[in-house]
């Protein structure tokens, strides 16, 4: 997979968790699209290399947050 | 009795259209009022084609078929999902427009519009076609493909 | 290898706040964003880490509801499902359907599709019945393990550790059997974005109540929805003496 279309995946599955994202989409989607901004003249496959593994590694902690949002509410509302 | 249940289907199928239309019509009339978050909320569910699946189960037990696709009909739910997306001015948007020239956007503002219209249709258009996919006549003719519509 | 047949609830988002209409019939729905019961989620993964282990051939998510309940059967498909059922049942209806219904249903199902085990949440998080595993094991005449926080495997049986008040039962049941899960069953999985665009290709039947021979009528009443009371705001004093002569007040002391 070419890099732009690995930053494009990047960006899709991103966009697609922050409708889950506790303040909201629009709070996420600015401030991804901002993100994603700043480095757009990047150059260096190296280091678009090593943002995308970030990237990647942002998409676990998002997944992990979710995760831990919804148990501790539930624990909460049912079990305490 | 064969005409007499052609006459209703057609009739239907034309209230069912004028539905269409008013529909679209009050839904971007209202728009401008909105912001944009709503306009997001909105986004992200098909209203559009949900209201008319209901309209069709109302009408005519239709189970598991989807309302009948024209050009047409693709044509004005494309534009429908491009003008609830808030970076796209209203006024400059045609069949024609290319998103990136006329409309100014970036490619990753164009990463979200194909979102919104793979979750309009319901099917996945991949990275490669959708790079191709620059005006809205583009991603009509790609869906159009895809659904096997002609007309 | 066993048939699992899973049943899930599209609900309002557990993070959403939720309003109570004006004339107090229900909840509003409309424009609120909906997902999955998480009590369900929990099933659903349980029933596809038993297919991931072999220990089942096929897991089949069945919801009833509205239209937009099909979405919630592709989230199922997304997290691994093999194929959805989908009960349709119009918006008016839905709002009245009961746990008796969903039994109905469910245990019906499970004879025409000759599946072994039923998974359910324990309960909805919207109308926290907690009835339908327990109704639908009725049904069927199958033993019931509600609550299952572990669930281990044998030869066609099951040994269920069960959260009860205070700690922890264990139970073995025969198969074919029915089993809602509880919180600490296991970490449902996230349904990506690739998962949930190939389950677009994952098969969904749809059938009406009336195709299955279930009544639908209500069974039970809504009379009146309310608010939960507003708590009062607290006040924080300065000292311990005041403390006390606001006990006092209060005739606490």
């Amino acid at each position: 997979m070419s890099q732009k279309s690995k930053t494009i995946n990047l960006y899709k599955t991103l966009l697609y968790m922050g409708k889950d994202y506790p303040k909201g989409y629009d709070y996420f989607r600015v401030r991804l699209k901002k993100v994603f901004e700043k480095n757009r003249y990047e150059t260096d496959t190296e280091k678009i290399e090593k943002m995308i593994a970030h990237g990647n590694f942002v998409i676990k902690e998002l997944e992990a947050l979710y995760m831990l949002k919804k148990y501790r509410t539930l624990k909460k509302r049912y079990y305490e | 009795m064969a005409s007499i249940a052609v006459d209703r289907i057609l009739l239907r199928s034309v209230c069912l259209l004028k539905n269409i239309n008013r529909l679209s019509l009050c839904r971007s009339a209202v728009i401008g009022q909105f912001d944009h978050r709503l306009i997001h909320a909105i986004t992200r569910t098909p209203v559009f084609s949900q209201n008319l699946l209901d309209l069709e189960v109302k009408e005519v037990r239709h189970y598991s078929s989807e309302a009948p696709l024209t050009i047409n009909f693709i044509e004005d739910r494309v534009l429908l999902v491009l003008k609830l997306y808030d970076k796209i001015d209203n006024a400059k948007l045609t069949l024609k427009s290319h998103f990136i020239t006329d409309c100014g956007l970036d490619s990753l503002d164009h990463v979200e519009i194909i979102m919104a219209i793979e979750d309009e249709f319901g099917f996945e258009i991949p990275d490669t076609d959708a790079e191709r996919l620059l005006t809205p006549s583009n991603i009509v003719e790609y869906i159009a493909n895809k659904k096997d519509v002609y007309s | 290898m066993a048939r699992v047949l899973v049943g899930i609830k599209r609900v309002i988002d557990y993070a959403v706040k939720i309003r109570v209409k004006s004339d107090k019939s229900g909840v509003v729905v409309d424009g609120v964003k909906h997902s999955m019961n998480p009590f369900d989620e929990i099933a659903i993964e349980e029933a596809v880490r038993m297919k991931e282990k072999k220990l089942a051939k096929e897991v089949i998510a069945v919801s009833c509801g509205p239209t937009a309940s099909q979405e919630t059967i592709r989230t199922a498909l997304a997290m691994g499902a093999d194929k959805g059922i989908h009960v349709e049942i119009s918006g008016n209806e839905a709002e009245f359907l009961q746990p008796i219904h969903v039994s109905k249903i469910l245990a019906k199902l499970a004879q025409d599709e000759k599946v072994d085990l039923i998974i359910v949440g324990k309960q909805a998080i919207d109308d926290d019945c907690n009835q339908t595993a327990q109704m639908t094991g009725g049904v069927l005449g199958w033993p019931t393990a509600t609550f299952c926080s572990k669930i281990e495997h044998g030869q066609n049986e099951l040994t269920v550790t069960r959260e009860i008040d205070g700690g922890l039962e264990v139970v073995k049941v025969k198969t074919p059997a029915v089993l809602s899960a509880d919180l600490r069953l296991n970490e449902p999985r996230y349904a990506t974005l690739p998962n949930i665009m190939k389950a677009k290709k994952k098969p969904v039947k749809k059938i009406s109540p009336k195709d299955l021979g279930i009544d639908i009528t209500p069974r039970i009443q809504i009379i009146s929805v309310e608010d939960p009371p507003v708590r009062q705001a607290g006040s924080i004093l300065p000292d311990v003496d005041t403390l006390i002569s606001k006990l006092k007040e209060g005739g606490h002391l």
